[in-house]
């Protein structure tokens, strides 16, 4: 059924040809409060018509028996470098950081993007449904993020999410000061950081008063796009560990008027999260990475719960097509340190949605929204349940085959 | 605003000992294990009962219970009453970590703080990790946190024979403390691990090569002779070679040898295991091919792809253990791309014995999770926790760890449920007959921060 549909499509978006589809007696996992047990999920169009019990299941529509199995929003991955660092990981395939000026507002990750990078499999047999894809961390401003949809295509436009708004991804801390450390122009500071940050920021209002001059310069990418970040059409999201590298963003961008949409793995997001609460920022980050550089050495397990109960949208991330493949089980590890289940289930559905601006579209079991869905063995949180089933935009996407026969049988 | 109230706090909390220690918290300050009052010298003594005890031969006893006098174990068992209570929860054999970095290195991108390996050449088989084992690493506590008590620490790879790896119970002060056992083998690397190192080889053609001389190269006294031809087999081919006869007879004693090429006579012997990186399929077989023409006591290491090859590892190799991991080894790179969630699965399914090993260090404590992804993905639950308990204490020979058996010193913790369950917390940690704090560089960071001051 995943193919033949597949086919028919062709490159562009899966929902003009979604079924109608009942998915019947799971527990349902709404996301925005307790789960439904026993409901069905009425899918037509791609969209979410009805959750409830005892529904009425339209004639000729496809039905499911989830009875004893557990239904989930698809999971959501805000910050994902799969495609523009495709597997196998060789130095042919190393596209996600420009690395060649501290800023290159110009570039988007979706020119990056390896559309048959097999990762992207891997994720739907997790239930992942949407990441934004994000170029790396070298550059002060990375470049323009792309969120996708993944459904199976052989085209990026297949891929794209249409209705996200546009991203863009910032850096501070120690990866911009280590990669440009040592040219002459750095920086090569922290300091060095936000002052090139102001520079570039500054230098993009300077460049629109001259454009309306009698002689404008000529037309810049990268300022284009500064621009459009200070016009507030472009979501911002900044590579951020330091509690003090936060405070010193928000100097600067409050400075020029910006909005932070979200600070990525912000490990230390729990100490200023009244500042960050304050600010109408989201978070994004690991329930359990650490110690990989100095700015990741104050990582505790408690920080997503700390922030969220701030009021304050956390996203937990995987940032790696390894930990992509198992959000319930990062989700999980938040229940060891005192978040509730409807916590965790949100920082991979409902919070990255809001995050990215689509939690109009998906994020939750709603009726509307699009026709995100995981079915599961069992339990979300329960680490031997497995995703038996993937759905974007009402079609099946993934399901999964019984175990193979291993070779020694 | 919260942030001047808490710079201010902060430069007052540096300037107060015990007060201050959370002020500007950096690695390198004393960790919970290495200041404050020592655990208690004297061994535990005391019951608990009511507890899910779980046996690692294969029981879980509900309603069972544990009696320690002086740390060691008295009775283990469903006869086991009185004492403390614990209300159903379960008490596991403190898991065994068959490969990780724990105590070498603290901050990843800080060259520093790591101890991990050595830049220097490409066969160094007298190098050592208890020579950078640092019982006060910050990682330890963490890592304990998630029920591993004991760690099997390996060098890094990216050479040939990358040095000695050795086992430490995760507490104790000194090293002497918390080693179990050094070493506990050789480090000999196949594949892309076994490539780099001043003048190392730069391919698989080069591993071979370079590998087969050095062992060959290795001289053996004449009454190490005889073992080989006795074995027959191809065993026969690699004791008879080397350099000749003449060699041997001149062979000189252990106690003349380097300590370097002692250790090489000592792998040769069997006295000290080669633990064989490996895990594309075909260079696990090499592996397994090695050990046996050269009649190593030998262990192969991470095996990503061995699922490919079990019926071979079946037929000819089934002696062999192994140490699967990370279970989460992705199809990303040209070593594994046939990497299978169900590769522990497969291994048992062909009768091999096999150990499960983190290959990490801050993230070690994932060890337990991952398991859980072997089970999810077939392996069945007992034969996880044997990977995890009895199955490296016996591939390492730690007999006191990965048990609990009566008269042996207790490693125990104790948890809300299901210690493969990445929800359920720890409640106790009992390691070498003493109890041992709950506590952390990152819980001391969450009780300093849990509410803002």
């Amino acid at each position: 059924m995943i193919y033949s549909l597949l086919l028919l499509l062709g490159p562009g978006s899966a929902t003009g040809l979604a079924e109608t589809v009942a998915i019947e007696g799971a527990t349902v996992w709404t996301a925005t409060g307790e789960p439904l047990e026993g409901a069905t999920v009425l899918v037509e169009d791609g969209h979410i018509a009805a959750v409830g019990k005892g529904l009425e299941v339209p004639e000729g529509a496809t039905r499911v028996d989830a009875r004893g199995r557990h239904l989930t929003p698809g999971f959501i991955d805000v910050h994902s470098h799969m495609g523009v660092y495709p597997w196998p990981q060789v130095g042919a395939h190393g596209d996600g950081n420009e690395a060649v000026d501290p800023v290159t507002a110009r570039v988007w990750a979706g020119d990056s993007v390896h559309v048959s990078d097999p990762a992207f499999e891997r994720a739907r047999a997790g239930g992942v449904t949407t990441i934004q894809v994000l170029p790396g961390s070298a550059n002060l401003v990375g470049g323009q993020s792309v969120v996708l949809k993944l459904r199976p295509s052989r085209t990026l436009a297949g891929l794209l999410f249409e209705e996200a708004p546009r991203g863009i991804k910032m850096a501070c801390g120690e990866n911009p000061k280590r990669v440009y450390g040592s040219d002459e122009d750095g920086p090569s500071t922290r300091m060095g950081n936000l002052a090139a940050m102001r520079q570039a920021f500054q230098g993009a209002l300077d460049y629109r008063a001259e454009r309306s001059r009698r002689e404008p310069p000529p037309e810049d990418l990268d300022k284009e796009v500064l621009l459009d970040v200070l016009d507030g059409e472009i979501r911002v999201h900044v590579h951020c560990y330091r509690h003090d590298d936060i405070e010193g963003i928000y100097r600067v961008m409050d400075e020029f008027g910006i909005q932070v949409a979200s600070f990525q793995h912000a490990i230390e997001a729990y100490k200023v999260r009244d500042l960050i609460a304050a600010h109408g920022t989201g978070i994004a980050t690991w329930p359990d990475w650490w110690g990989f550089k100095m700015e990741a050495f104050d990582q505790i397990p408690e920080n997503a719960m700390l922030v969220k109960r701030e009021g304050v949208p956390v996203a937990i991330h995987s940032d790696s097509a390894n930990t992509v493949q198992r959000l319930p089980h990062e989700g999980a590890k938040l229940l060891r340190y005192g978040a509730t289940e409807l916590e965790a289930l949100q920082m991979i559905t409902l919070d990255p949605a809001r995050i990215l601006g689509i939690d109009a579209h998906v994020g939750s079991i709603e009726v509307g929204k699009d026709a995100d869905l995981a079915l599961l063995s069992g339990h979300p949180f329960d680490a031997y349940s497995l995703v038996d089933q993937t759905w974007i935009d009402g079609v099946l996407v993934y399901e999964r085959q019984p175990a193979e026969v291993s070779d020694a049988d | 605003m919260p942030t001047e109230r808490w710079s201010r706090r902060t430069l007052l909390g540096t300037g107060l000992a015990g007060l201050g220690a959370f002020g500007l918290p950096r690695p390198g300050r004393a960790s919970p294990e290495c200041e404050g009052p020592r655990p208690q010298e004297l061994g535990l003594t005391t019951t608990l009962s009511n507890a899910t005890l779980v046996l690692p031969t294969g029981q879980v006893i509900e309603g069972g219970g544990i009696r320690l006098k002086d740390g060691i174990i008295e009775e283990v068992g469903g006869s086991v009453k009185g004492g403390q209570d614990l209300g159903g929860r379960w008490l596991v054999p403190g898991f065994i970590d068959a490969g990780s970095q724990v105590g070498l290195w603290e901050v990843g991108m800080e060259g520093d703080s790591r101890d991990d390996g050595e830049g220097l050449g490409s066969v160094l088989p007298d190098l050592r990790v208890v020579d950078g084992y640092n019982p006060c690493s910050e990682v330890i506590p963490v890592t304990r946190l998630s029920g591993i008590l004991t760690t099997v620490v390996l060098p890094s790879g990216g050479k040939l024979v990358s040095g000695q790896a050795a086992a430490f119970r995760l507490t104790g002060r000194t090293v002497e403390e918390a080693l179990l056992r050094a070493p506990v083998g050789l480090c000999i690397n196949l594949g892309r691990a076994g490539q780099g190192g001043d003048g190392g080889p730069r391919s698989r053609l080069g591993v071979g090569l370079e590998l087969r001389k050095l062992l060959d190269g290795v001289e053996l006294p004449e009454e190490d002779a005889g073992a080989g031809l006795q074995l027959g087999g191809r065993g026969k081919r690699r004791r008879d070679s080397g350099h000749g006869d003449g060699s041997k007879d001149q062979a000189k004693p252990d106690d003349e040898l380097s300590p370097g090429d002692l250790a090489l006579r000592r792998l040769r012997r069997g006295e000290l295991k080669a633990l064989v990186q490996a895990e594309r399929a075909d260079d696990i077989l090499r592996a397994a091919e090695l050990i046996r023409d050269y009649e190593l006591d030998g262990v192969i290491m991470g095996a990503a792809e061995a699922h490919l090859v079990t019926r071979e590892l079946r037929e000819r190799y089934s002696d062999i253990p192994l140490v699967l991991g990370p279970v989460t080894v992705q199809p990303s790179s040209f070593e594994t791309l046939h990497a299978s969630y169900g590769n522990a699965r497969a291994v048992l399914d062909a009768g091999l014995q096999f150990s499960l090993r983190s290959s990490a260090n801050h993230f070690a404590r994932g060890l337990p999770t991952d398991a859980a992804v072997a089970v999810a993905h077939g392996l069945p639950w007992f034969a996880a926790l044997r990977a995890l308990t009895l199955n490296p204490a016996a591939t390492f020979g730690l007999p006191e760890v990965g048990r609990l058996d009566e008269g042996v010193r207790a490693s125990f913790f104790v948890t809300e449920g299901d210690p493969l369950q990445p929800r359920h917390a720890v409640h106790r940690l009992v390691i070498g007959g003493r109890d041992v704090p709950l506590e952390s560089y990152q819980t001391r960071l969450f009780e300093e921060f849990r509410e803002l001051r």
